[in-house]
């Protein structure tokens, strides 16, 4: 009980233009086609040994959460075999599975029944997964009045306390706060060591790292790589950066502008042209940013923030409108939202010249980072125009990169301040201690 | 899936698994019927409340209003028992299969997040229907005895045709809920259908009274079978005519194996549709 098989399986999603054109399909018993193949997946075969903890990475859209699906049995493969052996628990979806109107204890009821539990089962049960979730009184709400981060909590306490033989995770971690996610491992682990198997898709390198034994890497569909965690990780990670240098464009029209330097120059002709993501964005648009990027000392992006090492945030800009006055600038901040730091031209003391219609500048802003604790950070890049008193927003992107902080040692807090410690006696003897940070 | 050319086991499969997956139905039963009463003071009261509501409203119109009476052949004078007589099978057909229509979108993310036998969404709705059905059918009784002073021992024969009721109605649900996923027009269609379908099914009338070329209504109307049954035990007292019976149990049988295959090839694309 445990071992997953999969063996040459491909799933085709069919395209349909039309709802209808899929009915025909199934009723004309698939003799004529009515639709196009979108392949989700590509001949993968994956061997999961029983006991397994085995990481899932791969870009948006790669296919991973289809793979879990299949292992789920949710969904059929096209091609090849899943061979499952043992009770599967998938916790695929945020909250997915519950009944917004109902408690949160028929909801446990519901889902434990889904599983296969019988009542009494549950009931046994129950007040494990009530302790688990912690969510106190409110079990006899309404799931609706739930925060994302208690309908999770309890998710996730129903998926690990119904004793599967296979634990299907997908990005469900993402949701909670420190102190879940540092529950969740410990339980992660201690369900590992029960010799339970358990697969996970994440994005954070470290998790994966941590978690998994195995780790396969889906590229469009296909299996790429799969194998020990640290060589895997590190090809994928690799295999990011490149693929996002190949998107930048050279271009002549670029100007940099180095900050640092009193008078601004021309430098690179390098711009930023990718924006990773977009949360919200806003601003009149009289110049919008082209895209961010994180580098290293020799300019080469990457893909986790080093420890105490410099970087350069990268923000290409282009005006779509004459711009007196303008201020390009980022803040920094960590996955709860905390703002932890930023600065801009302006705070700088550098004056950009103004912007024409068309114009396209990069600003290269070069930081010295602390030692911080390894979690995600992401980068919200802006261009205002006017002063650091009175500025007009023309473009502004919440959380446009986000970056795993790579793990050092041990940080208190969110961040560690270089810093020395001297130590005097008063004694007999003197004692000077210079302790570099 | 390579079973499918053994009926039986088909069959098998599926009853192994009503049977396995019984807590799980009684779970979606308690849970369908606390959601219609969800918030309310009263909570399952109001099953109670709306059939004597029917009743009385009835009887306002046509024994009260109208004055109709009704010839011995249906089996009381009073025209509000006989019409309740056979609204309750059809109310019961009809609730199940109109909710049973949108019932696979309504579950769709249990259906697409977790490995949920969908089948048995519609035998939960019907079941849940079935607690009104018999609350209706207790008021039907106590009226229909006081009314007449005698109960018929012919209500024995009620459960085969509740039963032989279900069966159709699931086969009906299973085709609805599941075409209704590819064509959302199919919830639409199903309740222009049922109006119809209503009004040719002789539950205002009595079957006889249809002219003789519009005799097949009734005759392959598995509905009309059911209310004329109904009529035929609880009041009238007789016996329901053995061919009728061997008819409807033959529809019902077909009807429910032809929506349950149907449902069970469709089902695969449930996850990739929903």
């Amino acid at each position: 009980m445990g071992a997953v098989h999969i063996r040459g399986v491909s799933k085709s999603y069919p395209i349909y233009d039309r709802p209808s054109d899929r009915l025909k399909e199934l009723l004309t018993g698939n003799r004529r086609s009515y639709h196009r193949d979108y392949w989700a997946l590509r001949d993968v075969s994956i061997e999961i040994p029983k006991g397994t903890t085995f990481g899932l990475v791969g870009e948006n859209g790669s296919g991973k959460s289809t793979l879990l699906q299949l292992i789920a049995g949710i969904l059929p493969p096209t091609q090849g075999t899943v061979a499952v052996e043992g009770r599967v628990s998938a916790l695929l979806e945020l909250g997915s599975g519950f009944n917004p109107e109902f408690s949160g204890r028929d909801n446990v009821f519901l889902n434990g029944a889904i599983l296969g539990l019988s009542n009494r089962e549950i009931e046994r049960l129950y007040p494990a997964i009530a302790s688990f979730a912690e969510i106190g009184e409110f079990i006899n709400q309404p799931v609706k009045t739930y925060s994302s981060g208690m309908v999770v909590r309890l998710a996730f306490a129903v998926a690990i306390t119904v004793e599967p033989d296979i634990l299907l995770v997908d990005e469900a971690l993402a949701v909670g706060d420190i102190y879940f996610r540092q529950r969740c491992m410990r339980k992660i682990h201690e369900l590992h060591r029960k010799g339970i198997t358990i697969i996970f898709v994440s994005h954070s390198a470290s998790d994966v790292k941590s978690l998994a034994q195995t780790v396969a890497w889906l590229d469009q569909g296909r299996l790429l790589e799969c194998g020990d965690p640290d060589d895997v990780i590190a090809h994928y990670l690799a295999f990011m950066v490149n693929k996002d240098s190949q998107y930048r464009k050279q271009s002549s029209a670029a100007a940099a502008i180095e900050t640092g330097t009193s008078s601004p120059r021309v430098t690179a002709p390098e711009i930023a042209d990718r924006i990773p993501n977009i949360d919200f964005r806003y601003g009149t648009r009289e110049a919008e940013i082209l895209g961010i990027a994180i580098l290293n000392e020799s300019g080469e992006e990457i893909g986790m923030l080093p420890q105490k090492a410099p970087v350069t945030v990268r923000i290409s800009v282009r005006a779509l409108a004459p711009v007196s006055m303008p201020i390009v600038g980022f803040m920094m901040r960590n996955h709860l939202g905390l703002e932890l730091a930023g600065t801009n031209t302006a705070l700088e003391d550098i004056q950009l010249p103004s912007f024409n219609a068309g114009d396209v500048y990069t600003v290269d802003f070069h930081l010295e980072l602390p030692e911080l604790y390894p979690a995600h950070f992401s980068f919200t890049p802006a261009i205002s125009n006017g002063t650091l008193e009175a500025f007009e927003v023309c473009d502004l992107i919440e959380n446009a990169i986000t970056l795993q902080a790579e793990k050092g040692r041990v940080v208190y807090g969110y961040l560690h301040f270089p810093c020395k410690v001297r130590v005097n006696a008063v004694a007999k003897t003197q004692v000077s201690v210079a302790q570099k940070a | 899936m390579q079973a499918a050319s053994a009926p039986v086991q088909i069959a098998g499969n599926f009853l192994g698994n009503l049977v396995k997956r019984r807590g799980l139905i009684l779970n979606l039963v308690a849970r369908d019927f606390k959601q219609r009463y969800v918030g309310s003071t009263m909570g399952w009261l109001w099953a109670f409340v709306h059939p004597v509501v029917l009743l009385v409203s009835y009887t306002f119109v046509f024994s009260v209003v109208f004055k109709v009476r009704l010839g011995p052949e249906a089996g009381t004078s009073n025209y509000a028992i006989f019409l309740f007589a056979g609204m309750l099978p059809w109310l019961l057909f009809q609730e199940t299969v109109q909710r049973s229509a949108n019932s696979m979108v309504d579950y769709s993310n249990l259906i697409t997040k977790s490995v949920f036998p969908s089948e048995l969404i519609p035998i939960s709705i019907f079941l849940s229907n079935i607690l009104n059905h018999v609350l209706g059918m207790l008021i039907l009784l106590v009226v229909a005895a006081s009314f007449t002073g005698t109960l018929s021992a012919m209500i024995a024969l009620l459960p085969v045709y509740i039963v032989l009721l279900g069966l159709f109605t699931l086969g009906i649900s299973w085709l609805v809920s599941s075409l209704n996923v590819f064509l959302r027009d199919t919830a639409q269609l199903l309740a222009i259908v049922l109006t119809f379908w209503f009004w040719f099914t002789p539950i205002f009338f009595t079957a006889d009274r249809l002219p003789e070329r519009l005799r097949f209504l009734a005759d392959w109307n598995p509905l009309a079978g059911i209310v004329t049954a109904y009529r035929d035990c609880i009041l009238l007292g007789r016996w329901p005519s053995g061919a009728d019976l061997a008819r409807l149990a033959l529809i019902s049988i077909a009807t429910f194996i032809a929506g349950g295959l149907f449902f069970r090839h469709s089902k695969r694309a449930f996850g990739d549709v929903l």
